[in-house]
This record gives structure tokens, C-alpha cells and sequence, in this order.
């Protein structure tokens, strides 16, 4: 039933607004069948980004699929942390400092959701930034793979989203939009940092192609 | 469906023919090549071929039945290449609003072509929209890179919109439907016949820093065989020899100019294609480059010559 409704809309709906407003071209899809779990590792300009990815998902795999979404943003009212959950299956964290609260620390709200066997989209910059700029990334994610580094990620490069529809903007306006996948990867490196700093060299490596 | 069939009288008939022919012609040259010679590298070719048989049903299936369609067509096709543009270009995010105009620009210029309003049609985009797109970037208030930008959104607006609308003002004549098709044949086969003059002949180079493939050969070869073509095709249209021949060489040669200036346009930006669009081609702005030149010259020179 969820399946059914979540491919109704990312198969559906979405297509018919993404394809005008950003012609959207995928670059290797062909890596989200790989992996039976992976975590999407991508620059983050634009709510756009979110719906390019779900709508790039295997139709089967798509309720097992969890964008990590701010708490503090999309769950400020109650309404608003439904429409996100129902519409786009969101996982929502804190972004800040709640590490004494259990049921809030997003670190175990991620591993518990990876330990179910779910795969996560995740933009390690945090929040929106300027259209093609990439800002640095945050070190959380580094601390969850060195926990658990059996589990693939995939490096992803999303061009333009951020001029159809930027931060604080609310008319989209038309351009043509890249979403380019990398192959699979595993942790490299010793500590967060390190596997953050490897992460963020491979989504710019995709940059140019 | 009577109705429907009933429009679609003999000349359009041959003209699909040939259309067909032609296509059929370059299908089975290359899957004969490539059997007689595995090791050419004709996969290129044999895309963009299959390419140019999608596009042409397509073509063909926007204007043959009904003219509403083709308005909706053209419309579509302006507002794709208008996005093709804004996303090679370097603009500044203060421009959103006027890029915003340009897109809404779009069905009312395609209104006043499907409507046959020829002095609305025609000064639209270069009088109001060039009054109004500086304005709104005035209103923004960023007056840094403000020359650029306003030097660059209305052009965009004239090869995007403007050229190719001359395509819904040449249906909105009497007989325009055959002058399209004549249109749109001569200037794509424009394309091909310089390329297959230039593979086949040519060595002098005619714009090395903007199109290294491009040669003497290939131009004039190109141009003489449209011009020759355009002859031939005649049939099409309401023009005397003399106007045709005239006409057809004006237009192969607008064709090229539309054709090379995308290039420069390409190179100044350091990109191959202006999109991925369609396969073997590139992007949409590939494929129509020269159109969006050779329509206004076409379409001013025929309604000069049977007004």
C-alpha cells in the first residue's frame, strides 16, 4: 500500500512537474540496483534535489528509501513533520545538540534505520547552499559508517537544482538539471574527518563529467 | 477524421514521400556500409539517423493534422530551447524575474502568431520585451554585471522565441503549411548536405576558431545543393522559379550564419552540445540552430515576393 502510493507519486506526479521545470537527465542510474542498501551521498541546493532522487529509485526499493530531513525545519509544526513524512518517507533529525535525549539523537535515529535494512539520502552540507557551490561537509556521516563499514555509499553530483527553485525563493523557474551518480563506494580512512574529506573529493569529482 | 484527411491534399502527400524516401535512403546506406566495411565508425550516423526519424514523425505528426497542435508544438519547442539557453548561460540570480518574463513571454507571442496578428507578431519581443526585460532588472536593483545581463536576456528571447516563431507565423499565411514544410526541409538538409559535402570534400577550413570541422567545401557544396533542392521542391510553394531559386539561397546561407553563431556561442561557454537531449545531435539549440536564423529571413523574403 505504501508502495503503491509512494511510486504513484514519485512515478507518477512528480515526473510531470520535475520533466518542464528541470528536464531532468540521470547519469548512471543503473548503480541504485547494485546495492540492496546504500546511502546517497549529494550536494544539496534545493527542496528539487530530494524529489530528483526518489523519483530516480527502483520502483520496489522505493519505501526502503529515507531522506534524512532537518527536524528543525520540516517538523516545526505538526503539519507540516506529516506532509514530509507521508509525502517524501523522511527521517527526521535534530540538527543540533540534543545528544542527552535518546529518542532525539539523530545518530541513533540513522542506525536504527539502517540496521532495519533501509537505505538514506543524506547531504552532509547540512542545508541549501548557493546554486552549484558545494560548502563543506558535515562530519556525522563519517561517524556512522566507521560504525558501519560494510555498507555502500554512492557519491552524487546534482547540477542546477539550485536556480529552478533556491533557498528562500518560492516561484520555480526552468533549467535543465543533472543528477550524476558515482559507482558504489566503501569508507576509506581512519577517522570521520577522513572519510568525510574522501567523500566530499568524490562528489566533486563528478563535477565535471 | 474526414476532416482531418481532407487536409492533407496532394502536395503534402509527396512531400511526405520524399521525406520518407530520404530517410529510408540514409537507413539502408549505412546498415549496407556497415556490412561492407565492419570497421567503419558509422554508430554516430546511425544514431543521429534514427534520431532524425523520431524527430520527423514527430515533425510530422505536430503539423500535418491539426494547425492548434502546432502552435502547442512550436510553443513547446521555444520553451525547451529557452531552458537549454538559461542553463548554459552564466546569469545572476537577481535575474530569476526577468528570465521569468522571457518564459511568459512565450504563449503570448505564440497567441499573436496563431491569431495572424503579423505586426503584433512582429514587434512584441524586439519593442515591449526589450522595454520590459531591462526594466525588471532595473527594479531588482543589482547593478552589478546588469550591462551583461542586459545584453544577454533578450537576446536569448530572440533565438529562442522570435526565430522560431516565424514558424507559427508562416502557418497563419494562405498555403502556409507547404511553405513549413519547404521551411524546415531545406534548412535541416541544408545541415546534412554541408556535412556530407565537407566529410567527402572538403580541406580549406572557413571558421577554424569557431568550427574547426567546417570547410569552404562543405559551405558552398551545401548551399548550391539546397539552392538546387529548393528548385526541385518548388511545388511547395507559390513563387516563381527565379523567387525560389532567390529564396532558397538566401535561406541555406542564413541557415549556416544560425548555425555557426550557436558554435561561437558553444565556444566562448567551452561546451560540446548545449544539452544531451537527443541522441547523436545533442542538445534541442543543436538541432534548430540554423532554423531559428533562416525562419525570419524565409519567411520575409516569401512574403515580400507573394504579397
Amino acid at each position: 500500500m505504501r508502495q503503491f502510493f509512494l511510486n504513484m507519486i514519485y512515478k507518477g506526479v512528480v515526473p510531470f512537474i520535475l520533466k518542464p521545470l528541470t528536464g531532468i537527465h540521470y547519469k548512471n542510474p543503473k548503480v541504485l540496483s547494485e546495492s540492496d542498501q546504500f546511502i546517497i551521498i549529494a550536494n544539496h541546493n534545493s527542496h528539487i534535489d530530494t524529489l530528483a532522487l526518489m523519483s530516480a529509485m527502483p520502483n520496489h526499493k522505493i519505501t526502503e528509501i529515507r531522506p534524512v530531513a532537518a527536524g528543525d525545519y520540516f517538523g516545526t509544526s505538526k503539519w507540516k513533520s506529516i506532509i514530509t513524512k507521508v509525502l517524501t518517507n523522511a527521517l527526521l533529525i535534530p540538527r543540533c545538540c540534543s545528544l542527552k535525549n535518546k529518542s532525539k539523537d539523530p545518530f541513533r535515529i540513522m542506525m536504527k534505520a539502517l540496521k532495519r535494512g533501509q537505505s538514506l539520502i543524506i547531504y552532509p552540507e547540512g542545508s541549501r547552499g548557493k546554486a552549484n557551490e558545494m560548502q563543506e561537509f558535515k562530519n556525522g556521516i563519517g561517524h556512522i559508517l566507521l560504525k558501519y563499514p560494510h555498507i555502500a555509499y554512492i557519491p552524487t553530483y546534482i547540477e542546477n537544482t539550485g536556480k529552478v527553485l533556491p533557498k528562500n525563493a518560492i516561484i520555480p523557474i526552468p533549467f535543465n538539471c543533472k543528477v550524476v551518480f558515482g559507482d558504489l563506494q566503501y569508507c576509506k580512512g581512519q577517522t570521520a574527518k577522513e572519510i568525510v574529506t574522501n567523500m566530499f573529493n568524490e562528489v566533486n569529482a563528478l563535477k565535471v563529467t | 477524421m474526414n476532416h482531418m484527411i481532407n487536409q492533407i491534399d496532394s502536395k503534402m502527400l509527396t512531400f511526405v514521400l520524399i521525406l520518407f524516401s530520404v530517410l529510408t535512403f540514409a537507413s539502408t546506406l549505412f546498415f549496407v556500409w556497415g556490412k561492407l566495411n565492419p570497421q567503419a565508425k558509422l554508430s554516430e550516423l546511425k544514431t543521429r539517423c534514427k534520431s532524425w526519424w523520431i524527430m520527423s514523425v514527430v515533425f510530422l505528426m505536430a503539423t500535418v493534422f491539426n494547425t492548434k497542435i502546432s502552435y502547442l508544438a512550436f510553443a513547446l519547442l521555444s520553451f525547451v530551447a529557452l531552458r537549454e539557453l538559461f542553463s548554459i548561460l552564466k546569469l545572476r540570480p537577481e535575474d530569476r524575474g526577468a528570465m521569468l518574463l522571457c518564459y511568459l513571454a512565450i504563449p503570448i507571442q505564440y497567441y499573436f502568431t496563431y491569431q495572424g496578428y503579423l505586426i503584433s507578431s512582429l514587434v512584441f519581443i524586439p519593442v515591449f520585451m526589450f522595454v520590459a526585460l531591462p526594466f525588471r532588472l532595473v527594479l531588482v536593483g543589482q547593478t552589478d554585471g546588469i550591462i551583461q545581463s542586459m545584453a544577454v536576456i533578450p537576446a536569448t528571447l530572440m533565438i529562442a522565441l522570435y526565430g522560431l516563431s516565424h514558424l507559427g507565423l508562416l502557418l497563419s499565411i494562405p498555403g502556409g503549411r507547404s511553405l513549413l514544410f519547404f521551411l524546415v526541409f531545406i534548412v535541416e538538409m541544408n545541415d546534412v548536405f554541408q556535412f556530407v559535402w565537407g566529410k567527402t570534400f572538403g580541406k580549406h577550413k572557413i571558421l577554424p576558431k569557431v568550427s574547426p570541422n567546417k570547410t569552404w567545401e562543405g559551405f558552398i557544396g551545401g548551399v548550391l545543393t539546397t539552392t538546387a533542392l529548393g528548385f526541385f521542391l518548388k511545388f511547395l510553394t507559390p513563387c516563381t522559379t527565379s523567387q525560389i531559386i532567390m529564396i532558397s539561397f538566401f535561406t541555406a546561407n542564413a541557415g549556416f550564419i544560425g548555425d555557426v553563431i550557436i558554435s561561437s556561442v558553444k565556444r566562448d561557454l567551452q561546451l560540446k552540445d548545449t544539452s544531451a537531449a537527443i541522441p547523436g545531435h545533442g542538445g534541442v539549440l543543436d538541432r534548430i540552430d540554423s532554423l531559428v536564423v533562416a525562419s525570419p529571413v524565409f519567411f520575409h523574403l516569401v512574403y515580400f515576393f507573394i504579397k
